[in-house]
């Protein structure tokens, strides 16, 4: 370590430590440091912002949070939404399985049919464990029960896998996003009490980093390594024409024809959250082309292997904590919706395949959120047998068919069992 | 208050505005201080700041009474006992009664009895290690003569609570630290330019490290057997990370300390480039390798009487247990204490003559790897869980035993955590090498502390404690 050693501080330091030569001195040295180091750590926290605004902006999804930013959306929208409607106001809740599987233009054309005037939102997102449908639900209800009633329906889908022992030792990192994109300033302070410096990272999340937790951006290094480790990588390598070059294309091609739409992510009014219902016929034969590749068996598999890695997906050990979530999540849905309704998604039969404790732990959970909630079960989880070409994946239904064919059942169902009055 | 957190932002920046534009006089300065010591203390634990104040007056206290017994060596010596003795004492009931009553459990388990000791219900104080040596070595200076006892309790309080290195270090000597406060000395512009390099090269090392602890609890915390490959990125990581992360603490100490005009002595200089064990105690937590060697080694006799492997053994043992109270840092620390001693006989055999006739590029380098090698091992003493779980890393690691498949993308792992090492290493050269050119460019300067604090922002993750508050 150097010091200085013929400066005019060291003269100023050989003075007396009260003297006012010395407080001047202190001041101007002190002024100077706010000026060059609190500069730079300005310039950079601004420097931050411009860099992951610019990635944001340039890349569909750099940071893989932008399931929990379209959940921000949708909550943003949902908050947004008329305050009165004629016609019977459907919300349809959960997961990615949602997003993908429902269609709420084929839902309400379906029961216009039937002689039922609805508008449902598809308020269905990526990686929605029930905590995040917990923060979901309670903004929901702090904003509806103060300002209106209007909700006729929530339905609230139910992923087990999201629920899992497994989920839960996962989900610190979108927890983190989550609690930063959809809080307010009321949540962050009430955060502070427990724990100020948790409280100050989620600030910087949400207001330095734009809601990319710190996390998310070291995860980009971590992606050559989960492709080394990803099956369907090596099944990649025998595909003439590879499938991530089909998938853009397809994505580009939806994007021409929705541009207010998924696939780029976030929540569009315009479609009241869901995919739009068809798209082009080039766009079809091609998402066709891209789903038939993804239903390869080994693909398939890979898929399978990472829901049993990621949720424990077929044992489905709940935890206890999480079904408590979902359960107050149901609650406050409760508090701002006339009925609710509690919906298991059809499962991909032929690919995962629950074991006998799988079984025996989803009854019990469905039973228990029944039993303190009183909700009524739409339980399509195997009745009836959606074929795998109907799955783009291990779970998801396929764009333009399998969500067309769940869309058009579950209207059927509220057609004969009646929406509430 | 982590120093890579917002809120020691805040703290700091608070206090600063204090320091030096409101309490400018000497005596406010000390109050200043010794409170903003106390809150940034207690933001871990308010109760604890009166154990700090009662090693203080002890040691403030028994220093007087050695000094004013000049011509009474036997009380001299008594008053600097008792001194050691609530020094030692404090340290072995919050740190290592319960280690202790463990130990003797288990002991007692060996031959069948089922002696269920209760353990006590005691809270480890964060840096009690640190301040308890830092005191007591005042009162051992005060008794050899090297210092005068201090007049100013005020200024021995707000020494030995000197925030930016209570919790963590480096160990200051009174003697360096109490003639700083007395003159309460402004910063040159050329201090507080090192201080904001040092401040973002630590941020920067930190960052490093806690990127470095996921890879280091895979292979340390696998349930299942791993491949020696992974165990390898494992025990790589960990060095990498108890670097980063306790070098950039003091870094960050040091820097801190520098832009309020005061200086800390350095606490690492390089140290995987050590060329021998003996080396790597002269370049690894220096302010403790020398308080160790000055007030433990020395006091038990040092090279004389021919015991020096016998010395060097008891003080790397109780070196070790310094750092925690279990028996891997123990084994830790006589690890240290063996290839210290066995580097010493080597140094003084043909083997070490020959070496020194042969001093060429291969032979340092090979010199280096050595070190580095016997210094990883010990390493896997240090982090893991307990002695089995590093038996089981050390087989793994020489594809010994059950061995496991390894990790996809390991090879990808690897380099990240070899680069991450390297980086932290270049990073301090660069930092060493050019400090003083930097210093003269401020146009260049800037530039650079706007990328540290770049990095940090963007990858940096608060919240991860510093491994050495645990010590």
């Amino acid at each position: 370590m150097t010091s200085s050693t013929s400066s005019s501080k060291d003269r100023i330091n050989k003075t007396d430590p009260d003297d006012h030569v010395r407080f001047h001195a202190r001041r101007v040295m002190a002024i100077k440091i706010i000026a060059f180091g609190g500069g730079a750590l300005f310039a950079a926290m601004l420097l931050v912002n411009i860099f992951v605004t610019t990635l944001r902006a340039q890349f569909p999804n750099p940071f893989s949070v932008q399931r929990i930013q379209t959940s921000a959306d949708a909550l943003s929208s949902a908050l947004e939404l008329p305050a009165s409607d004629q016609r019977k106001v459907v919300y349809v809740l959960g997961s990615s399985l949602i997003e993908f599987g429902f269609s709420p233009e084929i839902f309400d054309q379906r029961l216009q049919e039937s002689g039922v005037e609805s508008v449902s939102y598809n308020f269905g997102y990526g990686n929605a464990d029930p905590s995040i449908h917990q923060r979901f639900v309670k903004r929901l209800a702090q904003t509806f029960s103060e300002k209106r009633d209007v909700i006729d329906l929530v339905v609230f889908e139910f992923s087990p896998f999201q629920a899992t022992r497994r989920r839960a030792e996962l989900t610190g990192q979108l927890d983190h996003a989550a609690r930063a994109a959809m809080g307010t300033w009321r949540d962050f302070l009430e955060v502070a009490k427990d724990d100020h410096e948790e409280a100050i990272a989620l600030m910087n999340t949400r207001y330095l980093r734009r809601g990319v937790p710190a996390e998310a951006i070291t995860n980009l290094i971590s992606i050559p390594i989960k492709n080394a480790g990803r099956l369907d990588a090596k099944i990649e390598e025998d595909d003439a024409e590879p499938l991530d070059v089909l998938g853009w294309e397809l994505y580009d091609s939806l994007l021409a024809q929705w541009p207010h739409a998924h696939p780029p992510g976030g929540w569009f009014v315009e479609n009241r959250g869901g995919f739009p219902p068809t798209a082009s016929d080039e766009a079809l034969a091609l998402s066709a082309k891209v789903m038939q590749r993804m239903q390869h068996p080994d693909r398939m598999e890979a898929s399978r292997q990472q829901r049993l890695a990621c949720c424990d997906m077929e044992d489905l050990n709940i935890d206890p904590q999480m079904l408590d979530k979902f359960i107050d999540a149901i609650r406050q849905a409760q508090t701002v919706s006339r009925r609710v309704d509690l919906l298991l998604m059809p499962r991909n039969q032929d690919i995962i395949h629950l074991t006998a404790a799988g079984r025996k732990n989803l009854r019990e959970a469905i039973e228990r959120i029944q039993r303190e909630t009183g909700v009524a079960v739409i339980d399509f989880t195997e009745t009836p047998y959606y074929h795998v070409d109907q799955f783009f994946d291990a779970d998801h239904l396929s764009l333009f068919q399998g969500r067309e064919r769940f869309s058009k059942q579950l209207a059927d169902y509220y057609a004969q069992h009646g929406l509430p009055n | 208050m982590l120093f890579n957190t917002p809120l020691f932002f805040w703290f700091f920046a608070s206090f600063f505005i204090l320091f030096n534009f409101v309490f400018v006089e000497r005596r406010k300065h000390l109050w200043l201080l010794l409170i903003s010591s106390f809150v940034f203390y207690g933001s871990w634990n308010y109760a604890f700041i009166s154990l700090l104040v009662f090693s203080a007056i002890c040691d403030y206290s028994i220093a007087q009474r050695i000094e004013d017994n000049a011509d009474n060596q036997q009380r001299r010596k008594r008053w600097l006992i008792l001194s050691v003795v609530i020094n030692l004492g404090v340290l072995g009931i919050f740190k290592y009664s319960n280690f202790v009553l463990q130990s003797a459990s288990d002991f007692i388990g060996l031959f069948g009895v089922d002696a269920s000791i209760p353990m006590l219900s005691i809270i480890l104080p964060v840096g009690i290690s640190f301040y308890t040596f830092q005191s007591m070595s005042y009162t051992i200076d005060v008794y050899r003569g090297d210092m005068k006892a201090h007049k100013g309790f005020l200024e021995f309080l707000a020494a030995l609570a000197f925030f930016p290195q209570l919790v963590a270090g480096p160990i200051l000597r009174a003697q360096h630290i109490l003639p700083q406060l007395d003159a309460m000395p402004v910063p040159t512009w050329s201090n507080v330019k090192q201080g904001l390099m040092l401040v973002v090269v630590g941020l920067i090392k930190k960052t490093f490290a806690d990127l470095m602890a996921g890879p280091a609890a895979m292979a340390f915390d696998a349930s299942v057997p791993i491949s020696s490959f992974d165990a390898w990125i494992g025990a790589f990581a960990f060095t990498a990370q108890i670097y980063g992360d306790f070098s950039g603490y003091t870094d960050i100490a040091i820097g801190v300390a520098l832009i309020m005009g005061f200086h800390i002595p350095t606490n690492f200089n390089l140290p995987y480039i050590s060329s021998s064990p003996v080396d790597f105690w002269r370049r690894w937590h220096i302010s403790l390798s020398s308080w160790l060697r000055d007030y433990l080694y020395i006091s038990l006799g040092g090279n004389r009487n021919g015991h020096r492997t016998r010395n060097v053994f008891l003080t790397m043992l109780l070196g070790g247990l310094w750092h925690g109270a279990a028996w891997t840092f123990v084994i830790w620390g006589a690890w240290h204490g063996v290839i210290i001693s066995i580097t010493h006989w080597i140094t003084h055999s043909a083997i070490g003559r020959w070496v020194d006739d042969h001093n060429n590029i291969l032979v340092r380098l090979t010199k280096i790897a050595l070190t580095f090698y016997l210094v990883v091992i010990g390493w896997v003493f240090f982090r893991a869980t307990s002695f089995g779980n590093a038996m089981v890393m050390l087989q793994q690691m020489h594809g010994i035993g059950e061995l496991g498949a390894s990790q996809a993308g390991a090879s990808i792992v690897m380099s990240l955590v070899v680069a991450g090492l390297l980086v932290m290493h270049v990073l301090d050269a660069l930092r060493i090498r050019f400090a003083d050119a930097l210093e003269s460019r401020d146009w260049l300067l800037w530039p650079l502390l706007v990328l540290g604090f770049f990095i940090t922002l963007l990858v940096g993750d608060p919240g991860h404690d510093f491994i050495y508050f645990q010590f």
